[in-house]
């Protein structure tokens, strides 16, 4: 039978759905902890030292079951390996899918600093994609609502540089939330006829402004 | 409840790990006959599941609970080893454990 559509099964029981919850934390997260350890090379000692704690606790965190972490320890955890942490309300689910999904050989969170060397390698590339879309006839600009304010700021980055009649800031995108069809371009010169003032219907949900 | 779904979850996990260790696993155990067995804790209980490796699987064979190097039920090595011994013999069927 299939993982998911089994797990689910389970979950009909509204006193195994509570029990659930729980097992994510008591067993779920030993099982993270190990593996972002694993995963940095580095030992019980490290940690403890990191989080200001005592080895035999820190072990008592890895061990699934052993303790029943609080928010506030989980804080701690996360912050000495300087990575997020999300404590959020979801379905089931999709509680049950990222249970399933986890694999405690392969699961990695990189600290702050590798993340942002990641990222600055991808950045221009994505910005590129998403500017060189928003110029495309007949695309939404209510794509860009999906834009991370980092997105947002990349992207403003790569448009100032760029020698166009039109350039955009991130605070320029305004995307009509209340009349989605109804797309005002207020600037008369743009190169593109879909950017050229209108007042009728246009397949494109935002407005942009030139300058 | 809390311990079924504990167990789940910690065998689901246990299932995609690749090298099968302590403190999760015991490769050996004494007088065991070839018996090893998982290890996680719930409600305060320090759980056990008792079983062995053949042809690529592992047979889980019995669950119980440990205390000061006492199962329970008491006779669970025994029983376990019983039933390794059917199994290896192919006296009895085993199932696919549904997780």
């Amino acid at each position: 039978m299939n993982t998911i559509f089994s797990a689910v099964e389970k979950l009909r029981d509204p006193e195994y759905r509570r029990a659930f919850v729980a097992a994510q934390i008591n067993v779920g997260i030993p099982f993270q902890i190990r593996a972002l350890l694993k995963a940095r090379g580095k030992t019980q000692d490290w940690l403890a030292k990191k989080t200001g704690m005592l080895q035999p606790r820190i072990s008592g965190l890895m061990t699934p079951g052993k303790t029943h972490p609080n928010i506030q320890t989980l804080r701690r955890v996360a912050d000495a390996f300087d990575c997020g942490l999300a404590v959020r309300f979801m379905p089931f689910t999709e509680l049950t899918e990222w249970s399933e999904r986890f694999d405690p050989e392969t699961f990695k969170v990189p600290d702050f600093d590798t993340e942002m060397t990641l990222r600055e390698d991808k950045a221009p590339t994505a910005a590129t994609t998403v500017l060189q879309r928003a110029f495309e006839p007949g695309i939404a600009l209510g794509n860009l609502a999906n834009c991370t304010y980092w997105q947002s700021a990349r992207l403003d980055a790569f448009a100032s540089t760029q020698a166009t009649e039109t350039s955009f800031t991130h605070q320029l995108w305004q995307i009509p939330r209340k009349e989605p069809r109804m797309a005002v371009a207020s600037a008369p010169h743009h190169p593109e006829s879909w950017m050229t003032t209108t007042d009728v219907q246009m397949p494109i949900y935002g407005i942009a402004e030139g300058r | 409840m809390q311990e079924k779904a504990d167990a789940d979850e910690f065998l689901k996990n246990v299932r995609k790990t690749r090298d099968w260790c302590m403190p999760d696993y015991r490769w050996r155990l004494r007088d065991g006959e070839g018996l090893g067995e998982l290890r996680w804790a719930s409600e305060n209980k320090k759980h056990r599941l008792l079983g062995f490796f053949m042809k690529g699987y592992w047979y889980a064979v019995i669950g119980c609970t440990h205390k000061q190097r006492i199962y329970n039920p008491p006779d669970s090595l025994a029983t376990a080893k019983k039933r390794k011994k059917q199994i290896e013999l192919g006296e009895v069927q085993t199932v696919e454990y549904n997780l």
